[in-house]
């Protein structure tokens, strides 16, 4: 199979083969990534399709992505959550990350529970706290795994504003989750 | 920040929750990726169609030899002589008379004259009687000799009259006499009567008559 710019170029070529190795290989985690911001399995689904739908468009028209792929398919996703927010005014909440934790059928130790408890008020705090730039900074940064320049690039916005936007996040998070746990924060 | 020892404990927090189990459902996927491979063939085969017509338009003239574009010159010649020649046959007729209508001098129109149309009806012929309608001159008449002059003109009219109604009108009416050189129409022209003279005033008429 064809990977990295030998793919994207044999998708420029609209190659069915490496157009579905492209999905294969990308859709799932689009649909984590919009699952975790807009709390709806059918919007995730929904979004995931007009991402690749763009990428199909673009393709044709001899544009898209020359280099980082990943990045560009994270920003035609965020751009889809940002807008569908802005048209139904959702607040996309995290609690479908809950779920590993909901589905141990094992008897979960001290350790697991405290954790479970951290998990669970960094979530809400994510969700409530949070303006919507630092949930997409934090979410990109520390769930995604995007550096800060592609982040920068995914949100258009300035690598120090990123980086300004991440630092203020955790900031809070951190004071949330001190106020809720206690002394160890 | 990552100094923090709070900051990196949110970040390891935060790093465990992105390996949660929230997959994409298989039923869902499947059906995207169907939905997806449905539209990338059809895009795909309107791209390849659009550049396949583009490089026979393009590229199919340019590849054509000399000879070869010497051969579709002359084929198209002879195709237009041929549907050129087939037109002129369908419509020799009206081409006919137009090159007739063209080629014939200009003669000059002969100009027939307007039928005579003959009515059985008999002709009257109208003739207009003129009416006879006589003038009087009035004038003035002081004198003796005037008035006899009026009276052998009246008596003359008179006659003239008598003599027109024994005709029986049908006579010619009579023209105005002559004016005598006073036709009486100019002021200030008409013979004024002798003035009494100072010898008619002198006679004295005895009162006692």
């Amino acid at each position: 199979m064809k990977e990295g710019v030998a793919l994207l170029k044999a998708a420029q070529k609209l190659d069915e083969e490496a157009l579905t190795a492209i999905f294969d290989q990308f859709a799932p985690a689009i649909y984590k990534y919009t699952l975790r911001l807009c709390h709806d399995p059918i919007v995730a689904d929904n979004i995931v399709g007009d991402v690749f739908a763009q990428l199909l468009e673009q393709f044709a028209a001899g544009k898209g992505p020359r280099t980082n792929l990943r990045s560009y398919l994270y920003q035609t996703a965020y751009h889809l959550v940002v807008d569908r927010s802005r048209d139904s005014q959702h607040n996309a909440p995290l609690e479908v990350a809950v779920g590993i934790y909901e589905k141990g059928q094992f008897t979960p130790t001290q350790t697991q529970i405290e954790e479970r408890v951290m998990m669970e008020a960094l979530i809400t705090a994510m969700n409530t706290e949070l303006t919507e730039d630092q949930r997409h900074v934090v979410i990109l940064r520390f769930l995604e795994d995007f550096s800060l320049k592609e982040t920068a690039e995914i949100i258009g916005k300035e690598v120090n504003n990123i980086k300004v936007i991440q630092n203020r996040g955790i900031a809070k998070l951190r004071k949330v989750l001190g106020m809720q746990l206690g002394e160890s924060w | 920040m990552e100094n923090n020892p709070g900051d990196q404990k949110v970040i390891d927090l935060l790093s465990k929750l992105k390996n949660d189990e929230s997959a994409y459902p298989s039923e869902l996927l499947e059906l995207r990726r169907r939905k997806y491979l449905q539209k990338a063939v059809q895009v795909g085969f309107a791209i390849r169609a659009g550049a396949g017509l583009k490089n026979m338009i393009k590229g199919g003239v340019a590849r054509l030899t000399p000879t070869a574009g010497t051969w579709l010159e002359v084929a198209l010649v002879v195709a237009i002589v041929a549907e050129v020649s087939t037109a002129a046959y369908f419509y020799r007729h009206k081409l006919n008379n137009l090159f007739e209508a063209s080629l014939t001098t200009p003669r000059a129109q002969e100009v027939t004259p307007p039928p005579v149309v003959t009515s059985l009806l008999p002709v009257t012929e109208i003739s207009v009687v003129p009416i006879a309608t006589g003038t009087e001159t009035p004038t003035a008449t002081s004198t003796l000799s005037d008035t006899i002059d009026n009276h052998s003109n009246s008596s003359t009219n008179g006659n003239n009259e008598n003599s027109n109604n024994s005709n029986g009108g049908n006579n010619q009416a009579a023209s105005t006499p002559a004016p005598k050189g006073n036709n009486g129409n100019h002021f200030g022209q008409t013979k004024q009567p002798p003035k009494p003279t100072k010898e008619l005033k002198d006679i004295k008429v005895p009162k006692n008559k």
